[in-house]
Protein backbone atom coordinates (compact mmCIF):
# COMPACT_ATOMS: atom_id res chain seq x y z
CA UNK A 1 0.00 0.00 0.00
CA UNK A 2 1.12 3.80 -1.02
CA UNK A 3 1.90 6.29 1.81
CA UNK A 4 1.02 9.44 1.88
CA UNK A 5 3.01 12.33 1.46
CA UNK A 6 4.01 14.19 4.60
CA UNK A 7 2.62 17.99 5.05
CA UNK A 8 5.99 19.24 3.88
CA UNK A 9 6.32 17.52 0.81
CA UNK A 10 4.68 18.29 -2.84
CA UNK A 11 3.26 14.92 -4.75
CA UNK A 12 2.36 15.07 -8.22
CA UNK A 13 0.70 12.03 -9.55
CA UNK A 14 -0.35 11.74 -12.98
CA UNK A 15 -2.52 8.69 -14.07
CA UNK A 16 -3.75 7.34 -17.51
CA UNK A 17 -4.77 6.89 -20.13
CA UNK A 18 -7.12 4.36 -18.77
CA UNK A 19 -10.41 5.85 -20.67
CA UNK A 20 -8.29 9.71 -20.19
CA UNK A 21 -6.30 11.31 -17.98
CA UNK A 22 -6.16 13.08 -14.70
CA UNK A 23 -3.48 14.58 -12.31
CA UNK A 24 -3.30 14.70 -8.29
CA UNK A 25 -2.02 17.29 -6.77
CA UNK A 26 -0.69 17.43 -3.17
CA UNK A 27 0.25 21.03 -2.84
CA UNK A 28 0.99 20.65 1.24
CA UNK A 29 -0.76 20.41 4.69
CA UNK A 30 -2.66 17.69 3.66
CA UNK A 31 -3.97 19.56 0.83
CA UNK A 32 -5.11 18.52 -2.61
CA UNK A 33 -5.87 19.82 -6.48
CA UNK A 34 -7.34 17.62 -9.05
CA UNK A 35 -7.18 18.19 -11.84
CA UNK A 36 -9.38 16.20 -14.83
CA UNK A 37 -10.29 12.85 -14.17
CA UNK A 38 -10.05 9.10 -15.66
CA UNK A 39 -11.30 5.92 -14.89
CA UNK A 40 -9.44 2.92 -15.01
CA UNK A 41 -11.09 0.66 -17.01
CA UNK A 42 -10.30 -2.61 -14.93
CA UNK A 43 -11.89 -0.91 -11.70
CA UNK A 44 -14.15 1.48 -13.24
CA UNK A 45 -12.98 3.97 -10.29
CA UNK A 46 -11.98 7.11 -11.12
CA UNK A 47 -7.89 6.99 -10.29
CA UNK A 48 -7.85 10.18 -7.61
CA UNK A 49 -10.29 8.51 -5.52
CA UNK A 50 -8.49 5.16 -5.98
CA UNK A 51 -5.34 6.68 -4.73
CA UNK A 52 -6.39 8.65 -1.78
CA UNK A 53 -8.76 6.14 -0.92
CA UNK A 54 -5.51 3.47 -0.74
CA UNK A 55 -3.57 6.27 0.98
CA UNK A 56 -6.02 6.67 3.37
CA UNK A 57 -6.83 10.49 2.50
CA UNK A 58 -10.56 11.27 2.90
CA UNK A 59 -11.85 13.23 -0.23
CA UNK A 60 -14.23 14.99 1.19
CA UNK A 61 -12.19 16.98 3.48
CA UNK A 62 -8.74 16.88 1.73
CA UNK A 63 -9.83 18.64 -1.69
CA UNK A 64 -9.56 21.92 -2.09
CA UNK A 65 -10.21 22.37 -6.08
CA UNK A 66 -11.62 20.56 -8.90
CA UNK A 67 -10.40 21.22 -11.84
CA UNK A 68 -12.54 20.27 -15.25
CA UNK A 69 -9.72 21.13 -18.07
CA UNK A 70 -12.32 20.51 -20.69
CA UNK A 71 -15.33 18.76 -21.43
CA UNK A 72 -13.75 15.88 -24.07
CA UNK A 73 -14.79 12.71 -22.88
CA UNK A 74 -10.92 11.47 -22.08
CA UNK A 75 -10.67 14.04 -19.60
CA UNK A 76 -13.76 14.24 -17.19
CA UNK A 77 -14.53 10.33 -17.12
CA UNK A 78 -16.02 9.58 -13.50
CA UNK A 79 -15.89 13.13 -13.34
CA UNK A 80 -18.99 13.72 -11.35
CA UNK A 81 -18.01 11.22 -8.67
CA UNK A 82 -15.18 13.08 -8.14
CA UNK A 83 -16.99 16.53 -7.70
CA UNK A 84 -19.78 14.26 -5.11
CA UNK A 85 -17.22 12.94 -2.96
CA UNK A 86 -14.96 16.10 -2.94
CA UNK A 87 -17.46 18.24 -0.95
CA UNK A 88 -15.37 21.03 0.46
CA UNK A 89 -13.44 21.12 -2.76
CA UNK A 90 -14.19 24.28 -5.57
CA UNK A 91 -15.15 23.41 -8.55
CA UNK A 92 -13.60 24.76 -12.21
CA UNK A 93 -13.80 25.03 -15.38
CA UNK A 94 -14.16 26.95 -18.85
CA UNK A 95 -16.47 29.97 -18.18
CA UNK A 96 -18.31 27.61 -21.41
CA UNK A 97 -19.95 26.06 -18.59
CA UNK A 98 -21.88 29.48 -17.73
CA UNK A 99 -23.04 29.70 -21.64
CA UNK A 100 -27.02 29.19 -21.69
CA UNK A 101 -26.31 27.90 -24.97
CA UNK A 102 -23.98 25.04 -23.71
CA UNK A 103 -25.55 24.17 -21.08
CA UNK A 104 -28.45 23.69 -23.23
CA UNK A 105 -26.68 21.59 -25.70
CA UNK A 106 -25.61 19.60 -22.63
CA UNK A 107 -29.08 18.79 -21.59
CA UNK A 108 -30.77 18.26 -25.16
CA UNK A 109 -28.42 15.77 -25.57
CA UNK A 110 -28.35 14.49 -21.81
CA UNK A 111 -32.76 14.49 -21.46
CA UNK A 112 -32.72 12.09 -24.43
CA UNK A 113 -31.00 8.65 -22.68
CA UNK A 114 -32.39 6.76 -25.95
CA UNK A 115 -28.98 8.04 -27.33
CA UNK A 116 -25.95 7.21 -25.54
CA UNK A 117 -25.32 10.87 -25.36
CA UNK A 118 -21.32 10.78 -25.36
CA UNK A 119 -19.74 10.27 -21.47
CA UNK A 120 -18.28 14.04 -21.66
CA UNK A 121 -21.55 15.81 -21.92
CA UNK A 122 -23.41 13.23 -20.24
CA UNK A 123 -20.67 13.82 -17.22
CA UNK A 124 -20.54 17.86 -17.37
CA UNK A 125 -24.30 17.80 -17.24
CA UNK A 126 -24.38 15.21 -13.90
CA UNK A 127 -21.55 18.00 -12.42
CA UNK A 128 -24.15 21.20 -13.37
CA UNK A 129 -26.84 18.87 -11.59
CA UNK A 130 -24.74 18.69 -8.93
CA UNK A 131 -23.90 22.29 -8.82
CA UNK A 132 -27.23 23.36 -8.56
CA UNK A 133 -27.70 21.16 -5.44
CA UNK A 134 -25.14 22.60 -3.82
CA UNK A 135 -25.67 26.21 -4.84
CA UNK A 136 -25.98 28.19 -1.43
CA UNK A 137 -24.59 26.33 0.15
CA UNK A 138 -20.99 26.80 -0.14
CA UNK A 139 -18.40 28.73 -2.50
CA UNK A 140 -19.36 29.31 -5.96
CA UNK A 141 -17.54 27.10 -8.90
CA UNK A 142 -15.17 29.07 -10.38
CA UNK A 143 -15.09 29.91 -14.42
CA UNK A 144 -11.86 30.05 -15.16
CA UNK A 145 -10.04 32.42 -18.12
CA UNK A 146 -5.97 33.36 -18.90
CA UNK A 147 -4.34 35.05 -15.79
CA UNK A 148 -6.74 34.29 -13.46
CA UNK A 149 -5.91 33.33 -9.67
CA UNK A 150 -8.24 30.01 -8.63
CA UNK A 151 -6.87 29.52 -5.39
CA UNK A 152 -4.53 31.02 -2.55
CA UNK A 153 -3.19 29.69 0.41
CA UNK A 154 -1.52 31.60 3.07
CA UNK A 155 2.01 29.37 4.08
CA UNK A 156 0.92 29.29 7.41
CA UNK A 157 -1.63 26.54 6.64
CA UNK A 158 0.99 24.54 3.67
CA UNK A 159 2.77 22.57 5.93
CA UNK A 160 5.90 24.08 4.25
CA UNK A 161 6.15 27.37 5.00
CA UNK A 162 5.75 28.66 1.26
CA UNK A 163 1.94 30.13 0.10
CA UNK A 164 0.25 28.37 -2.86
CA UNK A 165 -1.05 30.65 -5.99
CA UNK A 166 -3.11 28.05 -8.86
CA UNK A 167 -3.92 29.81 -11.99
CA UNK A 168 -5.47 29.58 -14.99
CA UNK A 169 -3.45 30.63 -17.59
CA UNK A 170 -6.40 29.54 -20.44
CA UNK A 171 -8.36 29.86 -22.68
CA UNK A 172 -8.04 33.36 -23.53
CA UNK A 173 -10.52 35.50 -24.66
CA UNK A 174 -10.14 35.12 -28.31
CA UNK A 175 -10.29 31.29 -28.00
CA UNK A 176 -13.29 32.02 -25.50
CA UNK A 177 -15.17 33.74 -28.63
CA UNK A 178 -14.32 30.96 -31.08
CA UNK A 179 -16.02 28.33 -28.76
CA UNK A 180 -19.33 31.03 -28.79
CA UNK A 181 -19.10 30.75 -32.61
CA UNK A 182 -19.09 27.01 -32.50
CA UNK A 183 -21.65 26.40 -30.20
CA UNK A 184 -23.90 26.58 -33.13
CA UNK A 185 -22.91 23.79 -34.47
CA UNK A 186 -23.57 21.43 -31.98
CA UNK A 187 -26.84 22.70 -30.86
CA UNK A 188 -29.67 20.38 -32.15
CA UNK A 189 -31.76 21.90 -34.65
CA UNK A 190 -35.75 20.73 -34.96
CA UNK A 191 -36.28 17.70 -37.02
CA UNK A 192 -32.73 17.00 -37.60
CA UNK A 193 -31.72 13.40 -36.97
CA UNK A 194 -30.27 12.49 -33.31
CA UNK A 195 -26.90 11.14 -32.70
CA UNK A 196 -24.92 11.03 -29.72
CA UNK A 197 -22.71 13.98 -28.94
CA UNK A 198 -19.11 14.29 -30.49
CA UNK A 199 -16.25 16.65 -30.05
CA UNK A 200 -15.27 17.10 -33.00
CA UNK A 201 -14.03 20.91 -32.04
CA UNK A 202 -10.12 21.41 -31.43
CA UNK A 203 -9.20 22.21 -27.78
CA UNK A 204 -9.48 26.05 -28.02
CA UNK A 205 -11.11 25.57 -24.52
CA UNK A 206 -8.62 24.07 -22.60
CA UNK A 207 -7.39 25.23 -18.93
CA UNK A 208 -4.05 25.41 -18.69
CA UNK A 209 -3.01 25.64 -14.77
CA UNK A 210 -0.45 26.93 -13.32
CA UNK A 211 0.83 26.18 -9.29
CA UNK A 212 3.13 28.27 -7.66
CA UNK A 213 4.63 26.60 -4.13
CA UNK A 214 7.04 29.30 -3.26
CA UNK A 215 9.73 30.08 -5.46
CA UNK A 216 8.78 26.69 -7.51
CA UNK A 217 6.01 26.10 -10.07
CA UNK A 218 4.07 23.56 -11.81
CA UNK A 219 2.39 23.62 -15.20
CA UNK A 220 -0.43 21.81 -16.10
CA UNK A 221 -0.86 21.39 -20.02
CA UNK A 222 -4.34 19.93 -20.60
CA UNK A 223 -5.26 19.43 -23.85
CA UNK A 224 -4.06 22.96 -24.98
CA UNK A 225 -3.18 23.04 -28.93
CA UNK A 226 -1.17 25.76 -31.11
CA UNK A 227 -2.86 27.61 -33.79
CA UNK A 228 -0.17 28.95 -35.46
CA UNK A 229 -2.08 31.35 -37.68
CA UNK A 230 -3.44 32.85 -34.72
CA UNK A 231 -1.59 34.30 -32.14
CA UNK A 232 -4.26 35.10 -29.58
CA UNK A 233 -4.36 31.07 -29.19
CA UNK A 234 -3.07 28.74 -27.88
CA UNK A 235 0.22 28.29 -26.34
CA UNK A 236 1.58 31.69 -28.27
CA UNK A 237 -1.63 33.66 -26.07
CA UNK A 238 0.10 32.17 -22.99
CA UNK A 239 3.26 33.06 -23.75
CA UNK A 240 2.77 36.69 -24.61
CA UNK A 241 0.41 37.67 -22.05
CA UNK A 242 1.76 36.58 -19.08
CA UNK A 243 0.24 38.23 -15.83
CA UNK A 244 1.06 35.55 -13.02
CA UNK A 245 3.99 35.42 -10.93
CA UNK A 246 7.12 34.78 -13.88
CA UNK A 247 8.93 31.92 -12.61
CA UNK A 248 9.55 29.25 -14.66
CA UNK A 249 8.11 25.69 -13.67
CA UNK A 250 10.13 22.93 -13.09
CA UNK A 251 7.40 20.11 -13.94
CA UNK A 252 5.22 20.48 -17.08
CA UNK A 253 1.99 17.69 -17.89
CA UNK A 254 2.84 17.60 -21.33
CA UNK A 255 -0.27 19.07 -23.54
CA UNK A 256 -2.51 16.88 -25.76
CA UNK A 257 -0.71 13.59 -25.64
CA UNK A 258 2.84 15.03 -26.36
CA UNK A 259 1.08 15.67 -29.88
CA UNK A 260 2.32 17.95 -32.81
CA UNK A 261 -0.11 20.23 -32.65
CA UNK A 262 0.76 21.11 -28.95
CA UNK A 263 4.41 21.71 -29.55
CA UNK A 264 5.44 25.52 -29.50
CA UNK A 265 9.45 25.91 -28.38
CA UNK A 266 8.45 29.21 -27.01
CA UNK A 267 6.87 27.67 -23.99
CA UNK A 268 10.07 25.15 -23.22
CA UNK A 269 11.92 28.52 -23.62
CA UNK A 270 10.00 30.96 -21.68
CA UNK A 271 7.66 29.12 -19.11
CA UNK A 272 10.18 25.87 -17.97
CA UNK A 273 13.51 25.35 -16.61
CA UNK A 274 16.01 23.44 -18.34
CA UNK A 275 15.53 20.27 -18.29
CA UNK A 276 12.17 19.92 -16.56
CA UNK A 277 10.57 16.86 -15.27
CA UNK A 278 7.48 15.60 -17.95
CA UNK A 279 4.84 13.74 -17.76
CA UNK A 280 2.57 12.49 -21.00
CA UNK A 281 -0.62 10.76 -20.85
CA UNK A 282 -0.34 8.75 -24.72
CA UNK A 283 -4.05 8.07 -26.72
CA UNK A 284 -4.50 4.99 -28.01
CA UNK A 285 -8.36 5.44 -29.39
CA UNK A 286 -8.33 6.13 -32.57
CA UNK A 287 -5.23 8.39 -33.50
CA UNK A 288 -1.83 7.43 -31.78
CA UNK A 289 -0.12 9.51 -29.96
CA UNK A 290 2.78 10.33 -28.95
CA UNK A 291 4.10 9.19 -32.75
CA UNK A 292 7.91 8.45 -32.60
CA UNK A 293 8.88 11.79 -33.79
CA UNK A 294 6.80 13.33 -31.10
CA UNK A 295 8.84 11.51 -28.60
CA UNK A 296 11.94 12.21 -29.88
CA UNK A 297 11.52 15.71 -30.28
CA UNK A 298 10.36 15.64 -26.10
CA UNK A 299 13.71 13.74 -25.51
CA UNK A 300 15.36 16.93 -27.27
CA UNK A 301 13.90 19.37 -24.12
CA UNK A 302 14.26 16.57 -21.20
CA UNK A 303 15.73 13.96 -20.35
CA UNK A 304 14.18 13.27 -17.08
CA UNK A 305 10.68 12.90 -19.24
CA UNK A 306 8.35 10.07 -18.42
CA UNK A 307 5.01 8.33 -19.86
CA UNK A 308 1.90 7.06 -17.98
CA UNK A 309 2.06 4.13 -20.29
CA UNK A 310 4.51 2.00 -22.12
CA UNK A 311 2.31 1.87 -25.03
CA UNK A 312 2.61 -2.16 -25.20
CA UNK A 313 -0.87 -2.80 -27.17
CA UNK A 314 -3.63 -4.65 -25.41
CA UNK A 315 -4.02 -8.46 -26.61
CA UNK A 316 -7.31 -8.84 -28.61
CA UNK A 317 -10.20 -10.10 -26.49
CA UNK A 318 -10.47 -14.06 -26.93
CA UNK A 319 -13.35 -15.20 -29.00
CA UNK A 320 -15.32 -18.33 -30.28
CA UNK A 321 -13.82 -19.44 -33.32
CA UNK A 322 -16.82 -18.78 -35.41
CA UNK A 323 -17.05 -15.32 -34.77
CA UNK A 324 -13.60 -14.74 -35.29
CA UNK A 325 -13.86 -16.62 -39.16
CA UNK A 326 -16.94 -14.57 -39.15
CA UNK A 327 -15.02 -11.23 -38.56
CA UNK A 328 -12.61 -12.37 -41.24
CA UNK A 329 -15.23 -13.20 -43.49
CA UNK A 330 -16.73 -10.19 -43.28
CA UNK A 331 -12.93 -8.28 -44.22
CA UNK A 332 -14.09 -6.01 -41.26
CA UNK A 333 -10.22 -4.67 -39.48
CA UNK A 334 -10.68 -4.84 -36.39
CA UNK A 335 -7.99 -3.27 -33.68
CA UNK A 336 -7.99 -3.05 -29.68
CA UNK A 337 -7.62 0.71 -28.63
CA UNK A 338 -6.68 2.06 -25.16
CA UNK A 339 -3.85 1.19 -23.00
CA UNK A 340 -3.87 -0.08 -19.37
CA UNK A 341 -3.74 2.81 -16.71
CA UNK A 342 -0.15 3.59 -15.32
CA UNK A 343 0.75 6.39 -12.72
CA UNK A 344 3.81 8.43 -12.37
CA UNK A 345 4.33 9.72 -8.93
CA UNK A 346 6.77 12.44 -8.59
CA UNK A 347 7.72 13.90 -4.37
CA UNK A 348 9.35 17.04 -3.76
CA UNK A 349 10.87 18.14 -1.02
CA UNK A 350 9.43 21.64 -0.86
CA UNK A 351 12.67 23.50 -0.08
CA UNK A 352 14.64 21.70 -2.37
CA UNK A 353 16.78 20.13 -0.29
CA UNK A 354 16.25 16.71 -1.42
CA UNK A 355 16.37 14.93 -5.25
CA UNK A 356 12.60 14.49 -6.24
CA UNK A 357 11.60 10.81 -5.60
CA UNK A 358 10.29 8.95 -8.63
CA UNK A 359 7.72 5.83 -8.69
CA UNK A 360 6.26 4.10 -11.46
CA UNK A 361 4.18 1.88 -12.23
CA UNK A 362 4.43 -0.79 -13.92
CA UNK A 363 2.63 -0.21 -16.74
CA UNK A 364 4.28 3.69 -16.96
CA UNK A 365 8.02 4.11 -17.98
CA UNK A 366 10.71 6.41 -19.05
CA UNK A 367 10.19 8.55 -22.60
CA UNK A 368 13.69 6.86 -23.87
CA UNK A 369 11.96 3.44 -22.97
CA UNK A 370 8.34 5.08 -24.99
CA UNK A 371 11.18 5.55 -27.78
CA UNK A 372 11.94 1.98 -27.72
CA UNK A 373 8.54 0.71 -27.02
CA UNK A 374 7.01 2.62 -30.09
CA UNK A 375 9.76 1.18 -31.94
CA UNK A 376 9.93 -2.40 -31.59
CA UNK B 1 -45.66 -9.70 -57.77
CA UNK B 2 -43.02 -10.86 -54.75
CA UNK B 3 -44.08 -14.19 -53.11
CA UNK B 4 -43.39 -11.53 -49.86
CA UNK B 5 -46.06 -9.53 -50.41
CA UNK B 6 -48.93 -12.14 -52.14
CA UNK B 7 -48.37 -14.47 -48.76
CA UNK B 8 -49.20 -11.25 -46.41
CA UNK B 9 -51.99 -10.39 -48.10
CA UNK B 10 -53.80 -13.53 -48.19
CA UNK B 11 -52.93 -14.25 -44.38
CA UNK B 12 -54.11 -11.34 -43.28
CA UNK B 13 -57.39 -12.08 -45.39
CA UNK B 14 -60.53 -13.02 -43.97
CA UNK B 15 -62.66 -14.73 -46.75
CA UNK B 16 -66.36 -15.57 -46.83
CA UNK B 17 -67.08 -18.57 -48.94
CA UNK B 18 -70.62 -19.23 -49.28
CA UNK B 19 -70.74 -22.85 -50.15
CA UNK B 20 -74.14 -25.06 -50.35
CA UNK B 21 -75.92 -22.10 -48.91
CA UNK B 22 -74.34 -21.87 -45.51
CA UNK B 23 -71.97 -18.86 -44.78
CA UNK B 24 -68.63 -20.39 -43.99
CA UNK B 25 -65.15 -17.93 -42.96
CA UNK B 26 -62.13 -19.39 -44.05
CA UNK B 27 -59.31 -17.47 -42.32
CA UNK B 28 -55.77 -17.80 -42.95
CA UNK B 29 -54.59 -17.09 -39.52
CA UNK B 30 -57.75 -19.14 -37.86
CA UNK B 31 -56.26 -22.28 -40.22
CA UNK B 32 -59.87 -24.03 -39.51
CA UNK B 33 -63.28 -23.51 -41.37
CA UNK B 34 -66.15 -24.29 -39.21
CA UNK B 35 -67.96 -27.25 -41.19
CA UNK B 36 -71.56 -27.55 -41.10
CA UNK B 37 -71.68 -30.81 -39.11
CA UNK B 38 -69.96 -29.71 -36.31
CA UNK B 39 -66.39 -31.36 -36.74
CA UNK B 40 -62.80 -29.45 -37.11
CA UNK B 41 -61.75 -30.07 -40.33
CA UNK B 42 -58.03 -28.98 -41.20
CA UNK B 43 -57.91 -27.08 -44.13
CA UNK B 44 -54.75 -25.85 -46.13
CA UNK B 45 -53.37 -22.37 -45.24
CA UNK B 46 -50.60 -20.36 -47.23
CA UNK B 47 -48.26 -21.34 -44.57
CA UNK B 48 -48.92 -25.32 -44.83
CA UNK B 49 -48.79 -24.93 -48.29
CA UNK B 50 -45.06 -22.90 -47.93
CA UNK B 51 -44.37 -25.73 -45.41
CA UNK B 52 -45.65 -27.98 -48.13
CA UNK B 53 -43.41 -26.43 -50.79
CA UNK B 54 -40.90 -26.50 -48.63
CA UNK B 55 -40.45 -30.29 -48.12
CA UNK B 56 -41.18 -31.00 -51.94
CA UNK B 57 -37.87 -28.78 -52.67
CA UNK B 58 -35.68 -28.55 -49.35
CA UNK B 59 -35.49 -25.17 -49.55
CA UNK B 60 -37.61 -22.34 -48.02
CA UNK B 61 -40.11 -20.45 -50.45
CA UNK B 62 -39.89 -16.24 -50.32
CA UNK B 63 -40.55 -15.77 -53.70
CA UNK B 64 -43.85 -17.27 -55.97
CA UNK B 65 -46.48 -15.14 -58.05
CA UNK B 66 -49.80 -15.08 -57.08
CA UNK B 67 -51.72 -17.38 -59.25
CA UNK B 68 -55.02 -18.83 -59.28
CA UNK B 69 -54.41 -21.83 -57.89
CA UNK B 70 -53.68 -20.15 -54.42
CA UNK B 71 -57.06 -19.10 -54.65
CA UNK B 72 -57.83 -22.57 -55.19
CA UNK B 73 -55.85 -23.83 -53.00
CA UNK B 74 -57.94 -22.05 -50.34
CA UNK B 75 -60.77 -23.44 -51.51
CA UNK B 76 -59.43 -26.74 -49.73
CA UNK B 77 -56.51 -28.52 -52.29
CA UNK B 78 -54.13 -30.15 -50.44
CA UNK B 79 -50.93 -28.26 -50.20
CA UNK B 80 -48.79 -30.46 -52.48
CA UNK B 81 -50.83 -30.35 -55.47
CA UNK B 82 -50.83 -26.23 -54.99
CA UNK B 83 -47.13 -26.46 -54.02
CA UNK B 84 -46.50 -28.53 -57.49
CA UNK B 85 -48.30 -26.13 -59.54
CA UNK B 86 -46.75 -22.78 -58.31
CA UNK B 87 -43.77 -21.65 -59.82
CA UNK B 88 -40.99 -20.37 -57.43
CA UNK B 89 -39.17 -17.24 -58.58
CA UNK B 90 -36.15 -15.16 -57.53
CA UNK B 91 -34.81 -17.50 -54.92
CA UNK B 92 -31.63 -15.61 -53.14
CA UNK B 93 -29.80 -16.30 -50.40
CA UNK B 94 -30.05 -13.13 -48.77
CA UNK B 95 -33.69 -13.22 -49.15
CA UNK B 96 -34.23 -16.13 -47.35
CA UNK B 97 -36.39 -16.00 -44.38
CA UNK B 98 -34.70 -16.50 -41.06
CA UNK B 99 -36.65 -17.94 -38.12
CA UNK B 100 -34.19 -17.94 -35.70
CA UNK B 101 -31.00 -16.29 -34.58
CA UNK B 102 -28.82 -17.11 -31.94
CA UNK B 103 -26.03 -13.92 -31.23
CA UNK B 104 -22.70 -15.40 -30.40
CA UNK B 105 -20.85 -12.30 -30.23
CA UNK B 106 -22.95 -8.11 -29.88
CA UNK B 107 -21.13 -4.79 -30.13
CA UNK B 108 -22.47 -1.13 -30.23
CA UNK B 109 -20.92 1.03 -32.78
CA UNK B 110 -20.27 4.65 -32.85
CA UNK B 111 -19.63 5.46 -36.26
CA UNK B 112 -16.42 8.00 -35.58
CA UNK B 113 -15.17 8.62 -38.97
CA UNK B 114 -17.00 7.70 -42.90
CA UNK B 115 -14.52 7.69 -45.91
CA UNK B 116 -15.08 6.68 -50.03
CA UNK B 117 -15.10 3.05 -49.46
CA UNK B 118 -15.43 2.13 -45.62
CA UNK B 119 -15.96 3.92 -42.31
CA UNK B 120 -14.76 3.52 -38.76
CA UNK B 121 -16.08 2.94 -35.90
CA UNK B 122 -15.43 2.54 -31.96
CA UNK B 123 -17.06 -0.61 -30.44
CA UNK B 124 -18.08 -1.58 -27.50
CA UNK B 125 -18.44 -5.20 -26.36
CA UNK B 126 -21.94 -6.16 -25.00
CA UNK B 127 -21.45 -9.81 -24.45
CA UNK B 128 -17.99 -9.36 -22.86
CA UNK B 129 -20.03 -6.56 -20.05
CA UNK B 130 -17.22 -4.15 -21.33
CA UNK B 131 -17.75 -0.51 -20.19
CA UNK B 132 -15.64 1.57 -22.60
CA UNK B 133 -15.27 0.79 -26.22
CA UNK B 134 -11.90 -0.99 -26.27
CA UNK B 135 -12.00 -1.95 -30.30
CA UNK B 136 -11.84 0.24 -33.51
CA UNK B 137 -13.57 -1.80 -36.23
CA UNK B 138 -12.95 -0.61 -39.98
CA UNK B 139 -16.10 -1.60 -41.85
CA UNK B 140 -16.20 -1.83 -45.86
CA UNK B 141 -19.32 0.96 -47.00
CA UNK B 142 -20.61 -2.26 -49.19
CA UNK B 143 -21.40 -3.85 -45.44
CA UNK B 144 -24.37 -0.62 -45.03
CA UNK B 145 -27.35 -1.48 -46.71
CA UNK B 146 -28.76 1.40 -48.83
CA UNK B 147 -31.77 1.77 -46.69
CA UNK B 148 -28.79 2.56 -43.79
CA UNK B 149 -26.89 4.67 -45.83
CA UNK B 150 -28.34 8.10 -44.99
CA UNK B 151 -27.62 7.20 -41.39
CA UNK B 152 -23.93 6.59 -42.26
CA UNK B 153 -22.38 9.64 -40.39
CA UNK B 154 -20.03 10.28 -37.23
CA UNK B 155 -22.08 9.75 -34.28
CA UNK B 156 -24.12 7.21 -35.80
CA UNK B 157 -24.99 4.30 -33.30
CA UNK B 158 -25.51 0.51 -34.53
CA UNK B 159 -25.36 -2.64 -34.00
CA UNK B 160 -23.52 -5.15 -34.93
CA UNK B 161 -24.19 -8.91 -34.41
CA UNK B 162 -22.60 -11.97 -35.48
CA UNK B 163 -24.39 -15.76 -34.76
CA UNK B 164 -26.42 -18.30 -36.17
CA UNK B 165 -29.50 -17.87 -38.11
CA UNK B 166 -32.04 -20.94 -38.60
CA UNK B 167 -33.92 -21.04 -41.29
CA UNK B 168 -37.42 -22.40 -41.51
CA UNK B 169 -35.90 -25.79 -43.26
CA UNK B 170 -33.72 -26.29 -39.98
CA UNK B 171 -30.50 -25.30 -42.29
CA UNK B 172 -28.18 -22.83 -39.75
CA UNK B 173 -26.20 -20.50 -40.60
CA UNK B 174 -23.68 -18.30 -40.10
CA UNK B 175 -24.31 -14.24 -40.12
CA UNK B 176 -22.89 -10.78 -39.16
CA UNK B 177 -25.23 -8.26 -39.09
CA UNK B 178 -24.98 -4.37 -39.25
CA UNK B 179 -28.03 -2.53 -38.33
CA UNK B 180 -28.03 1.25 -37.75
CA UNK B 181 -30.52 2.68 -34.88
CA UNK B 182 -32.88 5.39 -35.97
CA UNK B 183 -32.89 7.77 -33.71
CA UNK B 184 -35.82 9.80 -33.14
CA UNK B 185 -35.70 13.46 -34.15
CA UNK B 186 -34.89 16.69 -32.21
CA UNK B 187 -38.53 18.02 -31.58
CA UNK B 188 -39.38 21.39 -30.02
CA UNK B 189 -40.49 19.59 -27.16
CA UNK B 190 -36.59 18.66 -26.72
CA UNK B 191 -35.30 21.72 -27.03
CA UNK B 192 -37.82 24.01 -25.35
CA UNK B 193 -36.65 20.89 -22.23
CA UNK B 194 -33.59 21.52 -22.87
CA UNK B 195 -33.25 25.20 -22.30
CA UNK B 196 -35.79 25.49 -19.29
CA UNK B 197 -33.13 23.13 -17.31
CA UNK B 198 -30.23 25.33 -18.75
CA UNK B 199 -32.13 28.57 -17.74
CA UNK B 200 -33.09 26.62 -14.20
CA UNK B 201 -29.25 25.43 -13.38
CA UNK B 202 -28.14 28.80 -14.45
CA UNK B 203 -30.26 30.86 -12.33
CA UNK B 204 -28.99 28.96 -9.36
CA UNK B 205 -25.09 28.48 -9.89
CA UNK B 206 -23.47 31.45 -9.43
CA UNK B 207 -19.85 31.31 -10.83
CA UNK B 208 -17.44 33.32 -10.26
Amino acid sequence: MPDAPTADQIEINIFGPGYGECCLIHFGGGKWIIIDSCVDDETGQPAALAYLDKIGIDPAESVELVVASHWHDDHVKGLSEVVRRCGAARFCSSAALNQREFVTVLSAYDQNRAIAAGPGSQEMMAVLRLLETRSGLGSSPIAALSNKSLLLVDESKTGHGFPVAVWSLSPSDAQFSEFLREIGELSPKEGGGKVRMTATSPNHLSVVILIAIGPRSFLFGADLEEVSSKPNFGWSAICTNRAWPRSKSMFFKIPHHGSETAEHKPTWELLLEKNPSCVVTPWRRGSTLPKLQDVERLLGYTNRGFSTSNCRPKAMPSRPYPVQKQIRDSRVKLRPVGLKMGHVRIRYCADGTDDPALYLSPEACSLADLRQSIRT
Amino acid sequence: MSTTHAITRSQRRTTEIIENGRNEVLSTRSRYIRPPAGSLKTVATLEKWRDAVEGVRQIPITSVEMLPEVETYLKGQTPREVARATPVTELTFDSLPQISFDPLQEWEGRVVEVKDDRFFASLLDITAGKHFEEEIAEFPLDDVSDIDRPLLRPGALFRWLIGYARRSSGTKYRVSSLVFRRLPQWTSVDIVRAEAEATRILSSVKWE
